[in-house]
């Protein structure tokens, strides 16, 4: 804590601050391109700020800009010298044939802890990691589930005065993507700690933040209360996305699409709007993972609407909670999947089946809704 | 203006690096760092080979004239190598942490030292085993190898600052110093030159620094102490100037280093 900081004062207040890249154009001849034109708003102690905007806004480099890692053109970021500020980063500096527990101490090294508190956080990091043993065998002989969960825990460790997170994403297995998902939130809405989060997820920053802004193009268009400002930013996606849908419509060739923040891929071709289910079928049918189209929530409401597509036709993966069986849920009831192979052919992503309680689990098997 | 200097809040990070890669490195194969000792083994009996023997050049004390060379040599190509790309090198790294960029090239520069220290047990052995024998004249040599650190830094600290705007200037490097190697006396004697030669070879710092340590540990002579103090001189001016350049475009490093 910072004794200089009065209560009122903000932490870091960011004043017209303008970032330009030279892009290559051609062999020579380069162009100047503006990440950042004109960005202004404080922050305080406790804060947590979201960052919404499509790709391509400056988001990314907004972050740099926090992190310090890179210095603005123009305007200046008043409170920067005074605190700490990190970017959220897994498995930083890792090398290939040193143990895990040198290759922590190296990423929080980097990371900018303290040789001392990170030898001394060691046993945090080990059992945080659930890696045993493993910890003192070379991290090439690791799964990258286990890389991941040592990346996490060594970068966990970190507490600067000012968290930057770029998108909120599970690690691991099923149990350690729920584990460290949870850890992150907690971090997040903790009131003694100011982040900055980055997302794609309007629903994500809604549930995590309290405050939030929307950088579109470099400036900032909305900044203020996380409802607010975030449904204003969806109304503008919305509409872009209407139109951009209906043009591609319009040509009749089949797209693809997805819903923000699920996995689950539907085509629409011949007036008609269907799963793709799994991603061979969505290979075979000609679909290239960068054509998915991602599309918001009203607007993907929409189409389901207007494809009369219902529930029943989205398969629902579940599981009862404290058992490992994954059940589908369809229109004409409810089965089990069947291994794994199965499991991914019909679509399934491990993040997004249900844990029910037993109840709802039994419900639902009787066919009731 | 010194400020730029200033790594000691980034030592443990710097010494924990070079070690790191020195450590993975020793993993990497079987033999591990023995390696290090083979290296300057092969190498003199590669050059030994062709010019001792196949070219008859070289003259009675040969092999310890050689291994002398190639020892010193081979830190000066190792550090300034891997120094002049690992700023451009770590792109992952600078793209997500504020560091001070400089300890990226000091950190490769140490553990290309960390290797001259195996490099120097052979070089030892070796004239141990052609009957030159230790003593204590011999600890005179750290004062060229101090001068020899100090030129290290110098180019490394220079062309890790620039590399990361001009890469091509990275893939010249290899050549420079294979040229470097050609023109260093590492395998050749430099009175033995013509005149003419003579006169540009010895406008390289290298051939100064090779002589010294041979002077110092094959025929117990004093090097040329006001020319070793020249080049400190310009060792220590070099690694200012680099350190100054890559705290000059610290902030612009993130930027101009895309994947």
């Amino acid at each position: 804590m910072d004794s200089k900081i009065s209560a009122g004062e903000p932490l870091l207040s960011l004043r017209n601050v303008g970032v330009s890249y030279w892009l290559k154009d051609g062999a020579i001849r380069r162009r100047k391109h503006y990440a950042l034109k004109d960005v202004s708003f404080d922050l305080h102690r406790g804060d947590s700020l979201g960052v919404v905007g499509r790709n391509g806004s400056g988001k990314t480099t907004l972050l740099m800009l926090l992190a310090g890692i890179m210095a603005p053109d123009y305007g200046e970021i008043v409170g920067a010298d005074r605190i700490r500020a990190s970017l959220l980063t897994l498995q930083l500096g890792f090398i290939e044939y040193l143990t895990g527990r040198e290759n922590a101490i190296l990423s929080g090294l980097f990371l900018g802890m303290e040789k001392k508190e990170i030898v001394a956080r060691m046993d945090d990091i080990i059992e945080f990691s659930e890696l045993g043993q493993f910890m003192d065998q070379p991290i090439s002989a690791y799964s990258s589930g286990m890389r991941a969960r040592l990346g996490f825990a060594v970068a966990f460790q970190l507490d600067p005065d000012l968290l930057l997170i770029d998108e909120v994403t599970g690690v691991g297995d099923i149990e350690f993507r729920q584990k460290s998902f949870r850890m992150m939130k907690e971090r997040i809405k903790c009131e003694n700690s100011t982040v900055v989060f980055v997302s794609h997820t309007a629903s994500q920053v809604k549930a995590l933040c309290n405050r939030a802004i929307w950088i579109d193009e470099g400036v900032v268009k909305q900044a203020g209360d996380v409802e607010a400002v975030v449904n204003i930013y969806e109304q503008s996606l919305t509409h872009k996305d209407r139109d951009r849908v209906n043009t591609l419509l319009e040509k009749g060739i089949p797209i693809f699409v997805r819903r923000e923040g699920s996995q689950a891929i539907f085509v629409i071709s011949e007036g008609t709007m269907k799963p793709v289910g799994g991603r061979d079928n969505f290979l075979q049918m000609g679909g290239r993972f960068k054509d998915i189209r991602v599309l918001s929530t009203p607007v993907f409401n929409e189409l389901k609407a207007k494809y009369s597509l219902t529930e029943g036709d989205i398969p629902t993966f579940l599981r009862k909670q404290g058992e490992k069986t994954i059940y589908v849920l369809r229109k004409d009831g409810m089965e089990p999947v069947g291994g794994k192979e199965n499991f991914l052919k019909m679509g399934g992503r491990y993040d997004n089946i249900k844990v029910v309680s037993e109840s709802t689990f039994e419900m639902l098997k009787k066919g009731l809704r | 203006m010194f400020r730029c200097l200033n790594v000691w809040p980034y030592r443990h990070l710097i010494f924990h690096k070079a070690w790191a890669d020195f450590r993975a490195e020793s993993r990497r194969n079987y033999l591990g760092v023995f390696w290090w000792v083979i290296d300057p083994i092969f190498n003199t009996l590669i050059y030994y080979l062709v010019f001792g023997l196949f070219l008859q050049r070289g003259g009675g004390d040969y092999v310890p004239y050689l291994i002398t060379g190639i020892v010193g040599w081979q830190w000066f190509f190792a550090a300034v190598n891997s120094s002049s790309v690992s700023i451009w090198v770590s792109a992952p790294l600078v793209r997500r942490v504020a560091l001070k960029k400089i300890i990226f090239p000091l950190s490769k520069i140490i553990m290309s030292t960390y290797k001259f220290g195996f490099a120097l047990l052979v070089l030892w052995a070796a004239l141990l085993s052609y009957g030159y024998h230790p003593n204590s004249f011999w600890l005179l040599a750290s004062a060229p190898m101090i001068v020899q650190l100090l030129l290290i830094t110098a180019c490394g600290l220079i062309l890790a600052a620039i590399i990361p705007f001009v890469p091509d200037v990275a893939s010249s490097v290899p050549y420079i110093l294979r040229l470097g190697f050609f023109f260093s006396c590492v395998m050749y004697r430099l009175e033995k030159m013509p005149e003419q030669a003579q006169f540009y070879l010895r406008l390289n710092p290298m051939v100064h620094i090779l002589n010294s340590y041979r002077s110092i540990f094959m025929y117990g002579r004093h090097p040329d102490w006001p020319l070793l103090a020249g080049l400190a001189a310009l060792g220590l001016a070099g690694s200012i100037l680099g350190a100054a350049l890559i705290h000059r475009f610290d902030g612009a490093y993130a930027k101009r280093i895309v994947r």
